[in-house]
């Protein structure tokens, strides 16, 4: 579905005819524009349609109401164990505290015994004294108290032992009363413990009782998720007409078309092939299939019948994008783009050698092989996508330096970056060239990554420094013309 | 169970023996710097024995569950066997090629085949397979690699005048069998001379091949004959690696003689290993790119898809997707890849059931 240029001379030309011929072609454009939106819209909801939006939705809604009562049982079983630990749990704290008291109570009975000890160690001091004054008395009294002197003896003797047991027994206790405290520190420590424990299983069993209500609230949650679903069979049905739509609009732009280009180029005349609009649609096709077709007889065809060298031009940049278009929903290899590239490469020849002085190009864009990249094959398909959609491209090579892309950028007052790159190190270049170009306050310049590194991680772009991620040749041309028509919109704005 | 038995008996579908867990084949070359604490670049040009201390010390840091060793530094090397010189733009990457060989389609009419053996590059890559296989023996699997006969043009004379030539019908008519032929020999030569150095396994990296690059008609007409012969000619155990998307047309691969494929990152594992019909096993596919930036968790997490969708039936071994794990990968990440295989992808343990269920 194409037009015709808009900046054709014959309307400028044409009187008040070309006046109506200029407000009609406007007015096809803003058709054009509206049925491309549509056309956009209906692709996208018909996108959705087969990514099988509806049965995901379904096979959500089946998944969630399962993981609900997944859940639900979960928790209960939860919930189970939970308390027969918490009852556990319980009766070990009791279990704990018992041992604590009885604890206390052998420290008691142990201080006790303790004191039992130190009386019978006075009480051998004592003896021992007493039997040393007996000893005294015995030898004061001579012969007589010889038999007394023995049983002082005995008794000192007596009274020696008894000390010493007794040191032995205060020693025991003294031992016993370390190890009840230390047992009586770990049991408080295990106790503890176990009240943490305690709070522990208190803290899972509330949140499991939560999770089981929040369990029971995902059928309704799943019900309002099915509410989603009549939207989008409201949605699906709305592409279908929207297809048909499509359709018959088609046909109608092409149509008028025709009549636009008879009436804004009369100069030109027909041809069998059906003017510009029918060489654009002859070789999007020929793009979209691979097909091979004489292009070069085509276009001297037209250009014999009076087509300008720069409609021609404009008819094959709109062929590459409509064929990007088409392409980008399917699986495209690099070798089917060299195709596509090697057709453009003949169109564009045969354009040139009928121009004098050169094509007249705008929207300069800056574009290479980043430093230690020498893989110049996306490059020139860049580079050559780009012209024949009008766009002027400075080609800075193959392992570039970041400064050489800067400079370039400065000399030709692009507003656009093209880096092309296989590796990773390569890649981080954009880097270096965004830096470099904030240190000359050209923050508007935006720079665009392609390369088998940004496709293997789109995000890898995001994380240089680079504001578009191009995955295939023909993206840059769109990416272009977004960025400079966003730009006039701004001056626009501004004005 | 040794490496060399798990990886025979998962590639043949446990006919060589039922493998105890997938292998894990990950491909850490220019970490070797890692290892010597020095840049990619110095790396790259150390003598032999460091290249193979380098490949011995990575596999036991990673608790040496990886299953293989890479005898080959850059598969890029292949080029200095055409006299091609190699060239370091940057302190931590793979070198890249310093010039072209084939700068006008001319210069393919004087075009013949190197001896391999004739370069101190490719010689110095043989002495790393021999110093491997002398240290590791028949425990873990040496590997080798070359550029595949397809390929290995686009690395002579550029991708886009190989493209020229691929895609115009005077160029290919007059230049392609003969290129093809050129290639051809070099490969098998190459190949076999890494198999008489030691190494049990040689990949034929075909970055042209895939179906990023071309579309399945190319592969079918120009890219499966040369290859299929290639491989005969070079027997014993060689895989395939595409380099790039091979799903839609990975059938094709089946009957290359290969005895497995190193699917891309975008392929589905199961998808490609229907495809191939127990033809030859699938070897993939963790994004190697987005290693980069994945913690060891979400590494686990993507491993064990591969392994939830590769495991059953044998098969399939874990590795990374692409030529090589990138020097900013870090040791973590690589670790959680390898460690994910030993611990979920276990035909021993019965695990493998649960990570599938």
């Amino acid at each position: 579905m194409t037009v015709s240029d808009p900046n054709n001379p014959g309307v400028a030309a044409g009187g008040p005819s070309g006046e109506i011929a200029r407000d009609l072609y406007h007015q096809l454009n803003y058709i054009h524009d509206v049925i491309a939106s549509s056309m956009a819209l209906g692709d996208l909801l018909h996108t959705l349609e087969s990514d099988g939006l509806d049965d995901t939705f379904a096979q959500v809604d089946g998944e969630l109401l399962a993981t609900a009562k997944e859940i639900a049982a979960t928790s209960r079983r939860t919930l189970e164990a939970c308390r027969g630990l918490v009852a556990s749990l319980d009766e070990s704290i009791r279990a704990f505290e018992q041992i604590d008291e009885k604890l206390r109570a052998l420290i008691e009975a142990n201080k006790a015994i303790g004191d039992v000890a130190e009386t019978i160690d006075d009480f051998a001091k004592q003896t021992s004294l007493l039997a040393l004054n007996a000893r005294i008395e015995a030898a004061r009294a001579g012969e007589a108290g010889m038999g007394f002197a023995v049983v002082a003896d005995q008794v000192a003797s007596l009274a020696r032992h008894i000390e010493k047991q007794s040191m032995t027994i205060r020693e025991s206790i003294g031992d016993v009363g370390r190890n009840v405290d230390d047992v009586a520190a770990l049991t408080a420590e295990e106790k503890r413990r176990l009240d943490g424990h305690h709070v522990a299983v208190a803290s899972v069993v509330e949140m499991t009782e939560g999770l089981g209500g929040h369990a029971s609230k995902l059928p309704e949650m799943v019900e309002r998720l099915d509410g989603f679903l009549e939207p989008l069979n409201d949605a699906r049905r709305a592409a279908s007409v929207n297809r048909m739509i499509g359709v018959t609009t088609g046909n109608l732009l092409r149509n008028v078309s025709r009549i636009h280009e008879q009436i804004c180029e009369p100069e030109r005349g027909a041809d069998s092939a059906g003017g510009l609009t029918g060489f654009t649609e002859r070789m999007t096709g020929a793009l979209v299939n691979g097909a091979n077709i004489p292009v070069e007889s085509m276009l001297n065809n037209l250009l014999r019948d009076g087509a300008k060298p720069e409609h021609c031009l404009t008819a094959i940049g709109r062929a590459v994008e409509a064929a990007n278009m088409q392409q980008k929903r399917r699986h495209v290899s690099v070798g089917d783009y060299y195709l596509n590239f090697l057709l453009v490469e003949r169109a564009m020849k045969t354009v040139e050698a009928s121009i004098d002085g050169g094509l007249s190009l705008s929207m300069p864009v800056v574009i290479g092989n980043a430093r230690g990249d020498y893989h110049s094959l996306g490059r020139e398909m860049v580079g050559l996508f780009l012209k024949a959609s009008g766009i002027e491209v400075i080609d800075v090579g193959l392992g570039a330096e970041a400064s050489a892309f800067v400079e370039a950028v400065v000399r030709s007052g692009a507003r656009v970056i093209g880096v092309s790159s296989l590796l990773i190190e390569s890649g981080k270049q954009i880097s270096t060239i965004r830096r470099l170009l904030d240190e000359r306050g050209m923050n508007d310049v935006k720079i665009v990554a392609g390369g088998a590194c940004f496709v293997i991680d789109p995000d890898f772009g995001t994380e240089v420094g680079a504001d578009y991620t191009a995955t295939a040749a023909s993206d840059m041309v769109s990416i272009v013309r977004g960025v400079y028509q966003s730009g006039s919109d701004r001056g626009r704005a501004a004005a | 169970m040794n490496s060399i038995e798990r990886v025979l008996g998962a590639l043949t579908f446990g006919k060589a023996g039922t493998p105890d867990r997938v292998p894990v084949l990950p491909v850490p070359l220019m970490q070797g710097a890692l290892v010597h604490d020095c840049t990619a670049r110095d790396y790259f040009q150390m003598p032999v024995e460091k290249l193979a201390d380098a490949q011995i010390a990575l596999n036991e840091m990673l608790d040496g569950i990886p299953d293989g060793v890479a005898g080959f530094p850059h598969v890029v090397e292949d080029v200095t066997g055409f006299g091609v010189p190699l060239k370091y733009d940057y302190e931590n990457s793979s070198p890249t090629v310093g010039g072209m060989l084939i700068r006008d389609f001319a210069d393919l009419d004087t075009f013949s085949t190197p001896d391999p053996t004739a370069s101190p590059q490719l010689c110095k890559t043989l002495d790393v397979i021999r110093s491997l296989r002398r240290r590791i023996g028949d425990e873990k699997v040496v590997i080798g690699a070359a550029i595949a006969p397809f390929s290995l043009p686009s690395m002579l004379m550029g991708t886009a005048k190989w493209m020229r030539l691929l895609y115009s019908d005077e160029l290919r008519s007059r230049y392609f069998d003969r290129v093809m032929d050129v290639c051809s020999r070099f490969v098998i030569s190459w190949a076999k001379a890494q198999q008489a150095a030691g190494a049990h396994v040689v990949v034929l990296a075909d970055g042209m091949a895939s179906a990023t690059i071309i579309p399945r008609r190319m592969f079918s007409k120009y890219a499966a004959p040369v290859t299929k012969r290639t491989i005969a000619a070079i027997g014993g155990l060689v895989a395939y690696e595409p380099v790039g998307v091979i799903e839609p047309f990975v059938e094709l691969t089946g009957d290359l003689g290969a005895v497995a494929i190193l699917i891309g990152e975008e392929d589905d594992i199961a998808t490609c290993k229907r495809r191939l019909g127990g033809k030859a096993a699938v070897i993939g596919n963790v994004n190697n790119m987005k290693m980069r930036r994945w913690s060891p968790a979400r590494v686990e997490l993507q491993a064990k898809g591969a392994l939830k969708a590769g495991m059953p039936g044998y098969g399939f071994a874990l590795a990374n997707q692409g030529p090589e794990i990138p020097f900013d990968v870090t040791p973590e990440a690589i670790a959680a890849l390898v460690r994910t295989v030993d611990r979920y992808g276990r035909y021993d343990t019965g695990r493998h059931a649960r990570l599938a269920s």
